[in-house]
């Protein structure tokens, strides 16, 4: 009764620490549940546009060059194959205005009639999405994000000229629907999909579902039978996982990044409540000598990190749950950037994750307060009671732990070695060496500090002297913390200068290989067929002042299991040299005689494929070896490209149309000019864009930059919790010493010379966990590039020590623990010696 | 005590955890089965504008008629019967094409799938013996030349499935999957049946609610059956059933029981109950008899009394269905029981309905075989 009235009353006096406390655990709960929230949401963003884009089919009838086809085909694939409920399917983009941006949206033509697609409860609205002109449907956030009222029309932009799109209103209020609807997907009756893209008569794909029958491998092979040359049957899940495959590199970074917060989190939850059990040392031991059990005060303290634990996991989630909505955003449009998939614009919280949450916050917080506990019931009471501050033990603990830190860095090495592919082994190893930085860094610091205080210099004062002791011989308790903000400082190097490394390179790849002055291509939807035709390429070339030409036609190959995207160029001597090649020699001699190919560097790494290898790609001609002749760098596309000479493609293909033209102006000519020239060539339907040399850079790296804001956000977000933890043990620290200041002062030491004494403590401690943090730092980024980016990405690229990577967390790291000293200092300054001294 | 303070701090926490999630996950709704876009489409009665209705009574010119009707909603070609094969071994079958018009108006677009006009198919063969139901569904819109309608002579196809009117009174019919085949000569044996007041089928008390329904009751059938185990030469009778219309069940009907019976002794019956949500039938139920002499007699919903003797229950779609009935109609002297020769005879397509072959007794003796048709069960 007694013991639990002291714990209330504790607690209910010193709400600041209980706030700290609780704000620690929520912080680390939030990051965790935020993370997971957004992957979750972000996951079942991607699931349900594949849903939405590839239905419940089993199978796709395509064409080999992944471009659409006469949809007369449907009537012999209904014929030969009625029980596999053929489905026909237009898809593409279209272009919007939104914010003055222009922006692809992806349209969905389906035939409801053989498709089941979820419909609405209000069956007015289905007979407008069949009826009307433009209809589509679209999922709420989706229409909220493009601006959209029911019943608005959207404008928009396609090869058949400007047209717009009829938004019939939300169907997911109230069924299921929405929840199976993807998002940036709009979804259209194949009249609107044919009348829109300007794509009569024409089809993406033909679906199959072999679920349904009972014969259906008879009816495959049918199909495949009445096919004509350049169509094939292909596997709609082998086409999923694919997509799929895609992102999870993506989905396994931030995995890691929320476990690198939730360490740091870890690290600030012990602390915490390190500090509230030490802080009670005094009262515990004359509990234990008023006869209350070890247990009873066991009990108690775990009580209380259960309710602590409680009440932080709530909070945890709400915040969570607030970070995962900042996210969504965010994630989304990288997600949209590079995979043509959705983040998903809706968090959903489930009773689960609430769980998750509080499970997390209680176990951590448990496990947190058991080692105080346990060392805080070891104490004699009678010693205890009497002197308070007990950092020897402590130091026992540092030199096991630089024990457990070599352990540490001997696994990261052993990790590294183990696999050169697996990304997993690789966040493993990163983890390794970051944690055994952790668990050595508190030695070596005390080690350096030691060394210090026990060769006074002529220079040092007494402030100097009681600053450097006081630092070492608070190592053991405040390590912890030290640690946490030295690999927060440490996290945040590497990731910069891995990131300011990437740019770097992707910046100068794209000078390198963006050599014309302009370039005209279709303008905003990659998957759009080809639009330039040899009539055009002649006209261009004609104009005065263009000295050479380079050509681009995109296609998309299926073969097997993967799509593989390949790229026909046709190269003048300029371009050529845009190529960096990592591996082979450059294949420009014999380029349109034989058959070769160059890869990029990520399709090398996924393929496993070499310089001298073959590669087969299914032409309309038959299949056909290419020779790999070379391997070259390019951050375009982490799925990988392959090239092969524009004269080769025509060969096999027979297709004379290109995407895109690169134009190199001659000498003389001036860039005015040639634009104007240009201009009055332009196709008026807004077809083909004209883009200058610098608006596709600048365009680049804005995506870039959007890519890697998520990181820069995580990476804070773990900073901002390892200062807090230095603040809190730093307030641990001054409040534990608090008696020993005030004899300090009452011996007469100066309060502005103690001020002095605790600033510098804090500054040396701060400086040296930095002095750690900067090698390790650089050993983070290296192991980014050099094994993270790769494993994921198939990118190499150099390390660049750019000096803003490197010096902004240092800044960051010491002013944060400055100011994380204020409080503590002036509060241990403002106690009236006497009062303090009264208990001695 | 220490230890009642200690639950209730974990039941503090406890709570304030829970208390989180329920504010997160309040707005949560469970989920509802979706509807399906294409049936929504073509069940709706907006935009009902611009068609014509069975308002008036019709004048009914043959083979004309025969064939489609576009400016109405939706149309059907219904033909169920019963077959055997020189063995003796007995057959059910079913070929229905609906034509559906999604509006009245067609607007101009160079996509050819920009047309309102939609056919769904339904072919199903009862194997009695072999206690198969074979049943498939299909729908297209008339695109691409995959379904159609045209007028003469009155010619109806989905894909391969057809339905062609030959002679005056005269059709073929053709329809073929998974193996499944029928290949039919049909040739009427009795003469067109004009349903309701002279072919005009008021289906509810509102004026609009009605329907141009005629059948023809009894068609001498020959051709083949083609089943797993090869072709089957077979010969029977079979029923049409031509109903065109703009409206549908009105909205206090539940749905209907069908029922189409050719009678030994040359007669035939059809009689339609429309089923309110209370389970009660509608006044507007109704049907005619015709004699072995071919003389008609109209039947109301007071004139017919049916009595469900069983109930089946479908272990698949969860539905259950009537399953044996007794009609007396006392004005024809008939106390007819009905059983289905098959109790597996359900739809599970996009609209689920139970449609099968029956025997017909009287008084303990064959008297006649039949068609039944029910829709809307199962449904809460």
């Amino acid at each position: 009764m007694l013991l639990w009235r002291a714990s209330l009353r504790f607690l209910t006096r010193h709400p600041a620490q209980c706030g700290l406390a609780i704000s620690g655990i929520a912080l680390g709960v939030a990051i965790v549940i935020g993370m997971v929230l957004t992957q979750n949401s972000a996951r079942a963003a991607f699931a349900a546009s594949l849903r939405s884009v590839f239905g419940t089919a089993t199978h796709f009838v395509v064409a080999v060059d992944g471009e659409d086809f006469d949809e007369q085909l449907l009537a012999q694939v209904r014929r030969a194959a009625p029980t596999l409920l053929p489905t026909p399917v237009l898809s593409g983009a279209v272009g919007y205005r939104l914010d003055k941006g222009r922006q692809s949206l992806s349209v969905l033509g389906v035939d409801v009639f053989t498709r089941h697609e979820a419909g609405p409860d209000n069956a007015g609205i289905a007979l407008k999405f069949l009826t009307t002109p433009g209809a589509m449907l679209l999922s709420a956030s989706t229409a909220q994000r493009l601006r959209l009222t029911p019943g608005a029309r959207l404008a928009i932009n396609s090869a058949a000229g400007a047209a717009s799109l009829l938004w019939l209103g939300a169907l997911e209020n109230n069924s299921s629907a929405g929840l199976a609807r993807g998002d940036d997907i709009a979804i259209v009756d194949i009249a609107t999909a044919q009348e829109v893209l300007g794509k009569s008569g024409r089809l993406t794909r033909i679906e199959l579902s072999t679920s349904a029958s009972t014969t259906a491998t008879a009816q495959l092979a049918a199909v495949s039978h009445a096919l004509p040359r350049g169509l094939q049957v292909i596997d709609a899940a082998q086409q999923a996982r694919g997509a799929r495959n895609l992102s999870d590199a993506f989905y396994t970074n931030l995995d890691a990044l929320s476990l690198l917060a939730l360490l740091v989190g870890g690290f600030m939850i012990y602390n915490t409540m390190a500090f509230l059990v030490m802080q009670r040392q005094m009262l515990f031991a004359r509990l234990r000598a008023l006869g209350v059990t070890r247990a009873a005060l066991a009990r108690l303290i775990v009580a209380e990190a259960l309710l602590l634990g409680g009440m932080g996991g709530a909070l945890g989630c709400a915040l969570g749950y607030g970070l995962a909505t900042a996210l969504l955003a965010p994630i989304g449009q990288t997600l949209r950037d590079h995979y043509a998939a959705s983040g998903g614009t809706q968090v959903v919280f489930t009773p689960m994750l609430a769980a998750l949450g509080m499970a997390l916050a209680a176990l951590t917080t448990l496990l947190a307060a058991a080692v105080p506990t346990w060392s805080a019931l070891q104490a004699d009471p009678a010693h205890a009671a009497r002197y308070s501050v007990r950092a020897n033990s402590a130091s026992h603990g540092l030199s096991r732990a630089a024990w457990a830190a070599l352990a540490c860095g001997v696994l990261a090495v052993v990790l590294l070695g183990l696999s050169s592919r697996s990304l997993y082994a690789g966040f493993a190893a990163l983890g390794a060496t970051i944690l055994a930085a952790m668990l050595a860094v508190p030695w070596l610091v005390q080690h350096a500090l030691t060394r210090l205080a026990r060769r006074p210099a002529a220079w040092q004062g007494l402030p100097v002297r009681l600053a450097v002791r006081g630092a070492a011989r608070s190592m053991g308790r405040i390590g912890m913390a030290v640690a946490a903000l030295m690999a927060a400082t440490a996290t945040s190097i590497g990731v910069g200068l891995m990131v300011a490394s990437f740019r770097t390179a992707v910046d100068d790849w794209l000078n390198q290989v963006l050599r014309a002055d302009v370039y005209i291509s279709s303008g905003f939807d990659a998957h759009a067929p080809p639009r330039i035709d040899p009539a055009f390429v002649t006209r261009v070339a004609g104009l005065a002042d263009v000295a050479a030409l380079s050509q681009i036609r995109r296609l998309r190959l299926h073969d097997g299991e993967r799509e593989l995207r390949v790229t026909a160029y046709e190269l003048p001597l300029a371009a050529q040299h845009g190529f960096h090649f990592l591996a082979g020699a450059a294949p420009w001699p014999a380029w349109d005689t034989q058959d070769l190919a160059i890869i990029s560097e990520p399709l090398a790494f996924h393929l496993q494929r070499q310089v001298g290898d073959t590669i087969v790609l299914p032409t309309p001609a038959g299949r056909r070896s290419f020779h790999i002749a070379g391997i070259y760098t390019d951050y375009g596309s982490d799925s990988g490209v392959l090239a092969i000479s524009l004269a080769r493609y025509r060969h096999y293909w027979h297709d004379q149309r290109v995407h895109g033209l690169g134009i190199y102006p001659r000498a003389a000519a001036k860039r005015a000019a040639l634009s104007a020239q240009l201009a009055t060539l332009m196709p008026r339907d807004g077809e083909l864009a004209l883009w200058s040399n610098a608006t596709l850079k600048a365009q680049s790296l804005a995506v870039f930059d959007r890519t890697f804001a998520i990181t820069h956000a995580l990476t804070l977000f773990a900073a901002a919790i390892a200062a807090l933890g230095v603040f809190n043990a730093l307030l641990a620290l001054h409040l534990e010493r608090t008696r020993e200041y005030a004899m300090v002062l009452a011996l007469g030491l100066a309060p502005a010379a103690l001020r002095a004494s605790l600033y510098l403590q804090t500054a040396v401690i701060a400086l040296l966990a930095c002095a750690c943090a900067l090698p390790l730092g650089v050993l983070i980024a290296k192991l980014l590039i050099a094994v993270i980016n790769i494993r994921s990405f198939g990118w190499s690229m150099p390390l660049t020590l750019a000096g803003p990577a490197l010096l902004t967390p240092v800044l960051g790291a010491l002013g944060a623990a400055l100011a994380a000293t204020v409080y503590p200092a002036e509060r241990a300054l403002r106690i009236d010696p006497a009062t303090a001294l009264r208990y001695e | 005590m220490n230890k009642l303070r200690w639950y209730v701090l974990v039941g503090l926490a406890a709570i304030v955890g829970l208390g989180g999630a329920a504010w997160f996950t309040h707005t949560a709704n469970p989920p509802r089965a979706a509807p399906d876009l294409a049936i929504a489409a073509l069940s709706t009665h907006d935009g009902d504008a611009g068609f014509a209705h069975a308002a008036q009574p019709h004048e009914f010119v043959f083979p004309r008629d025969h064939a489609s009707h576009d400016n109405f909603r939706s149309e059907w070609w219904y033909f169920t019967g019963h077959l055997r094969d020189r063995a003796g071994r007995p057959f059910g079958f079913q070929l229905t094409l609906f034509r559906f018009a999604l509006s009245a108006a067609q607007s101009p677009s160079p996509s050819r799938w920009r047309t309102p006009r939609v056919l769904l198919g339904h072919f199903a063969l009862t194997d009695i013996k072999g206690r198969q139901f074979h049943a498939f569904e299909r729908m297209s819109r008339a695109a691409l030349g995959i379904a159609g309608v045209s007028a003469t002579p009155a010619t109806v196809w989905l894909d391969d499935w057809r339905i062609e009117q030959q002679s005056a009174h005269g059709w073929h019919l053709a329809a073929a999957q998974d193996g499944i085949e029928i290949e039919l000569q049909l040739k009427a044996a009795s003469a067109v049946v004009l349903q309701g007041q002279g072919g005009l089928s008021r289906k509810s008390a509102a004026a609009a609610n009605a329907s141009y329904y005629y059948s023809v009751p009894r068609l001498t059938a020959a051709g083949r059956v083609r089943l797993s185990d090869g072709n089957h030469a077979v010969a029977g009778q079979a029923w049409l059933d031509r109903e065109w219309s703009t409206s549908a069940l009105a909205r206090e009907h539940a749905g209907w029981d069908w029922f189409a019976v050719q009678l030994a002794d040359g007669g035939t019956l059809m009689f339609y109950r429309l089923r309110q949500r209370d389970g009660t039938s509608d006044v507007f139920s109704a049907g005619s008899y015709v004699d072995a002499h071919g003389i008609q007699q109209g039947l109301g919903a007071q004139d017919v009394r049916i009595d469900v003797l069983g109930r089946w229950h479908s272990a698949v779609s969860g539905r259950e269905y009537p399953q044996g009935w007794r009609l007396r109609v006392a004005r024809a002297g008939l106390d007819l029981s009905l059983t289905p020769r098959l109790a597996d005879q359900e739809w599970r397509g996009r609209f689920p309905y139970w449609e099968g072959a029956v025997n017909v007794t009287q008084a303990g003796k064959a008297a006649g075989l039949g068609y039944v048709e029910l829709t809307g069960y199962g449904q809460r």
